[in-house]
């Protein structure tokens, strides 16, 4: 070891970040303070240090003054502690011996941490002198290079999973798709329709879907879920749980022989609740695999062991009750979290008496109504009566933007209710009186704001309140909505036959469950954490693991489709190799007992 | 047996005391120990004087409270106002040690002081805790004929993140109170509405027509008189429906009984005894 | 028509007991919506916090509307972003107050409570009536305790009720 490297010698550059930093504590003072510490051989500042003029000062002095540590005293490591390790790489330093630590919390004007410059002077001094004497007791941790497994799991069959299946497959990976749902095509098979171009959405999404079933790369695993995972990036071992159909998928062919015979039913969450299904079913017409699939919590076999109808007419002997449930193992190299979401139940706001009432929906059942493959066939028919409704009252922001349930804004939901506004004028009940009550009408992407004209030229009217209650005749069961209309600074009692409720986007059931596996994070709202909000919207706190859709926050389908992408080019830039260099440790903890 | 302090406010004993009559007797019949809160003044109300001066409202709020602490029992008061004001203030100095320092300091002008150390409840909350048991146990008339609309008013449930009684948007335990003395509860769009007594001072005429949309419902339904818990709604409802019934052109004259009259016919005092003939509205069923 | 905005309504009002959450207000008209006096008259309290937020002081203060509320929290229940809507009605009416602009019946309320400790008279037909029913012809209470009403008084004065103590007409 040289003489040099057993002194450890310490170079300590001090950023302004213009006045962020500068505009806040006495720069010169710290320089004072850094110059004195053990091992401190060479100090500097600069206005930028991030920038290729501070680079170049860094690689300079540490070529001119043989440094063998780096210490940057600027600003948040998960910005830009990559930046200056690899910068420090090109001079012949181990990344662990580059370490950029934040005092700009401290000094930044609207930092919440921000504190007056003499604490941010003190607080500073401390953090320098730890980390200058942590910096030289400091070992490289020897890397070790893996071969990566060249196969990703996706977790999630909706539009976002089965996007980044596909680009992934296409790009040579093997993908294992795990769907915990007995089909693929997530929430978007439901939609009937999509903004703003009132596509089909099962039309448009079956392309897709159908490609990721026949796609050689691709192993979709439906009705699974993921039970365990272990290991690191480049070699993931995941244990995934497949429930059994109790339907030889080889032998079915989906002809709804069963379905029909089949006497017991259960609400339709296809239908989100409203008609039924029966215990043998097929989830929809373009169901990915299109097999059937027995639920066996109402099967009359199962609970009683009677019936077995389905077997009895089944012409193929695809139902085979005696399937058991297969853990499989997998390796992956990457694994891509895309559960999606679930709408908010809005039970818990008495004041709109959803559950209680039974002309108040829900935008998605709505959805389902509207559906021509839906539980009434693309009649819009009111639940109390089955008549057509003439009058329907719209409510946004039903959980979101709420304190007492969700603060964040659900992103869609101005939109979903312009298309569902728009299809019962155009398809189902032209004449029929459409209101829709909002805050804020938030229609910000392409096509958007023409497409709010639209419905306001198809005649439906929008009031800016927010309805206090929902109030209905015992009799008649019809509505009567308050609200005050801000714009005419009257409160009105309005009539109604159906009240629609727009609600928040919710994190899917099982997210926290399953961070916790993935030892990823949840923000305050329960959706997957992103590892910084502007800059790493898709990557999480763990290396190879990847967020994307609906999982990360709210968002439409085109954004969820970008987000897919993004998280499989980010999987593949990590896998392209073949080979990665991990730390000695993470490689030695990640190998499986 | 449980002992509460109660605190008696000032509508009732000096308006309608035949209710401050009728509940002790009821509190009494069942098993329920009361002490006076010796030197209580009002509450003060929670609308009138807040709307003047907080400051006051809570530091003579205070002293009740103080004064209520000397008994070691926990409130229990008769009134909706005088629970809206005693729980919200017993509140804020509970959880604000600023605010309570600086009452302190004023109490401690008068030799008194508030230490926090007791609850307030409302007698209907009390007599719901009795249970379904005890009571139906100890009705001697179950008041079979009436048909019961429940008017909760407003200062019992809300602002449901202080008072915790019941639930804000549809409150069941005066309904449940109702059924347990043989009664049959009757459910209404309106039933959450204000009576409105808030703005009577300042807009007399608006608070009849609100008082006559809550009449007008109750008229759609089988209801054949109304109870609540608060002396305001039961004036409200007592005496102004022959105003509403003259200024609109139309009949209104539903029976209100308070709570613990209801409980009181139900448990055998006789209407004398409850205090029916003090009524302004004619109670003719029972 | 031009107003006069003035910067230190807002702070004002924060600074009040009740008033501290006004500035959540996204104006949704939650509030109004439910409000039982908006049926019956041009009382709109959603615009009463817009007025106060543009700090249109005079216009709130020696208004009508703020007096219009009665109390019954249906706002502060149902606002969806945290405004105590019907406290900050009694802030704003402390205030106005403060300026002299209280409903006379109001203050006779205030006079009672003062000069008894209670708000409601203990008449002789209440002492008559009290009697025949068996209970004490007055209560155990401030009414029958001279010391006690000193200590009420006390604590009001102590208050800073001197501005209602004297008298002033409401100014409609």
């Amino acid at each position: 070891m040289s003489k040099n490297e057993k002194e450890k010698r310490v170079g300590v550059f001090v950023c302004h970040c213009g006045k962020n930093i500068a505009g806040g504590v006495d720069i010169n003072a710290l320089l004072e303070y850094a110059k004195q510490l053990e091992g401190v051989v060479f100090v500097a500042e600069n206005r930028f240090t991030c920038s290729e003029e501070g680079q170049t000062t860094i690689k300079d002095a540490a070529k001119e003054h043989d440094l063998k540590r780096v210490v940057v005293v600027a600003c948040d490591p998960t910005l830009h502690l990559a930046t200056f390790q690899r910068n420090a790489e090109k001079v012949g330093i181990d990344p662990a011996f580059t370490d950029l630590i934040d005092i700009r919390k401290w000094t930044m004007h609207g930092s919440p941490q921000k504190v007056d410059s003499e604490q941010a002077l003190e607080n500073s001094k401390r953090l320098i002198q730890q980390t200058v004497k942590r910096i030289r007791l400091k070992r490289a941790i020897p890397k070790v290079e893996v071969q990566v497994e060249p196969s990703v799991l996706v977790i999630g069959g909706g539009i976002a999973g089965v996007e980044a299946s596909l680009d992934l497959a296409d790009k040579g990976y093997k993908v294992f798709l795990v769907e915990r749902l007995p089909t693929i095509g997530g929430k978007m098979a439901l939609l009937y329709k999509v903004f703003p171009t009132n596509d089909c959405a099962p039309c448009i999404l079956a392309p897709k879907t159908a490609y990721a079933n026949l796609h050689p790369n691709i192993t979709l695993l439906t009705n699974s879920e993921v039970i365990d995972v272990k290991g690191h990036v480049g070699n993931f071992q995941v244990k995934v749980l497949k429930h059994p159909r109790y339907v030889d998928e080889k032998k079915c062919n989906a002809d709804g022989i069963c379905v029909e015979k089949c006497p017991a039913k259960a609400p339709n969450e296809y239908s989100m609740g409203m008609g039924k299904r029966k215990a043998i079913y097929i989830p929809f017409p373009q169901a990915i695999p299109h097999k059937a699939v027995i639920d066996p919590e109402p099967c009359l076999y199962f609970q009683k062991g009677v019936c077995r109808v389905c077997e009895k007419f089944c012409p193929t002997g695809a139902i085979d009750f005696e399937q058991k449930p297969e853990t499989l193992e997998l390796k992956v190299g990457a694994i891509i979290v895309a559960i999606g979401f679930e709408e908010y139940d809005p039970s818990a706001k008495k004041e709109y008496g959803y559950g209680q009432l039974s002309n108040v929906i829900t935008q998605f059942q709505l959805a389902r109504l509207l559906d021509i493959d839906g539980p009434t066939k693309g009649k819009l028919l009111r639940p109390s009566d089955g008549k057509e409704p003439q009058n329907v009252i719209m409510i946004q922001c039903v959980g979101s933007r709420d304190e007492k349930s969700n603060v964040y804004c659900s992103a869609v939901c101005c939109m979903y209710a312009l298309k569902h506004a728009q299809t019962i004028k155009h398809m189902v009940l032209p004449d029929a009186e459409i209101t829709i009550c909002y805050l804020d009408m938030r229609t910000p992407g392409k096509g958007f704001e023409e497409y709010y004209q639209h419905t306001r030229d198809l005649g439906v009217v929008f009031i800016h309140g927010k309805p206090n209650e929902i109030r209905e005749n015992p009799k008649t069961k019809n509505l009567k909505v308050a609200v005050e209309d801000t714009f005419l600074g009257e409160s009105i009692v309005f009539d109604a036959d159906l009240a629609v409720l727009s609600c928040a986007m919710m994190p899917a059931k099982g997210t926290k469950k399953l961070a916790e596996m993935l030892r990823i994070e949840v923000d305050e709202s329960g959706f997957l954490k992103e590892a910084h909000p502007k800059l790493r919207p898709v990557e999480t706190n763990v290396r190879g693991v990847y967020i994307c859709g609906c999982a990360q926050g709210p968002k439409d389908i085109p954004d969820a489709i970008v987000q897919a992408k993004a998280a499989a080019s980010c999987a593949d830039s990590e896998l392209r190799k073949g080979k990665i260099l991990l730390p000695e440790f993470i490689v030695k903890a990640g190998k499986p007992d | 047996m449980k002992e509460y302090a109660l605190f008696l406010g000032c509508l009732i004993p000096a308006r309608l005391p035949h209710i401050e009559a009728i509940s002790v007797k009821v509190l009494d019949k069942l098993g329920i120990k009361t002490k006076d809160i010796v030197n209580a003044s009002c509450c003060p109300d929670p609308v009138v004087m807040k709307s003047l001066d907080f400051h006051s409202w809570l530091a003579i709020a205070a002293r009740n409270l103080s004064l209520a602490e000397e008994t070691g029992a926990d409130i229990l008061t008769l009134c909706s106002g005088c629970f809206s004001t005693l729980s919200k203030a017993n509140h804020l100095l509970k959880h604000n040690a600023e605010l309570k320092g600086e009452v302190n300091k004023l109490l401690s002008e008068i030799n008194r002081s508030f230490s926090g150390k007791i609850n307030v409840k409302h007698v209907v909350e009390i007599i719901r805790d009795i249970g379904k048991e005890t009571i139906e146990q100890q009705v001697k008339k179950p008041l079979k004929q009436l048909k019961v609309a429940s008017h909760p008013g407003c200062h019992l449930v809300r602002p449901s993140n202080i008072l915790h009684v019941d639930d804000p948007n549809t409150p069941t335990i005066q309904d449940e109170i109702v059924s347990w003395v043989g009664a049959e509860p009757v459910n209404y769009a309106l039933k959450m509405l204000c009576c409105g007594v808030g703005i009577k001072m300042v807009d007399p005429e608006a608070n009849l027509s609100l008082l006559r949309e809550k009449l007008a419902n109750l008229k759609e339904t089988e209801a054949n008189c109304i109870v609540t818990s608060c002396p305001f709604c039961f004036m409200q409802f007592d005496k102004e429906q022959r105003e509403v019934s003259r200024k609109f052109g139309e009949s209104y004259t539903f029976p209100v009984f308070y709570i613990t009259e209801l409980l009181g016919l139900a448990l055998g005092f006789s209407p004398e005894e409850v205090g029916l003939h003090l009524h302004t509205t004619p109670v003719k069923e029972v | 028509m031009s107003k006069k905005r003035d910067p230190k309504f807002r702070k004002e009002i924060l600074s009040t007991p009740g008033g501290e959450t006004i500035q959540h207000c996204y104006q949704c008209g939650s509030c109004t919506g439910g409000c039982p006096t908006s049926f019956y008259t041009n009382f709109r309290v959603r615009k009463v916090i817009h007025q106060s937020l543009l700090g249109l002081r005079d216009d709130v203060l020696s208004g009508n509307d703020i007096w219009m509320c009665t109390v019954c929290f249906t706002c502060q229940e149902r606002c969806p972003t945290g405004v105590e809507v019907t406290d900050l009605m009694l802030a704003l009416r402390n205030l106005a107050t403060k300026e002299g602009y209280a409903p006379a019946p109001l203050k006779n309320v205030f006079k009672a409570l003062f000069e008894t400790g209670h708000e409601f008279p203990f008449t002789g037909y209440t002492r008559k009536l009290r009697r025949e029913l068996g209970l004490s012809e007055t209560p155990p209470l401030t009414i029958s305790s001279p010391k006690a009403l000193e200590e009420v008084q006390k604590l009001m004065k102590m208050g800073g009720v001197s501005h209602l103590l004297k008298s002033s007409e409401m100014k409609k």
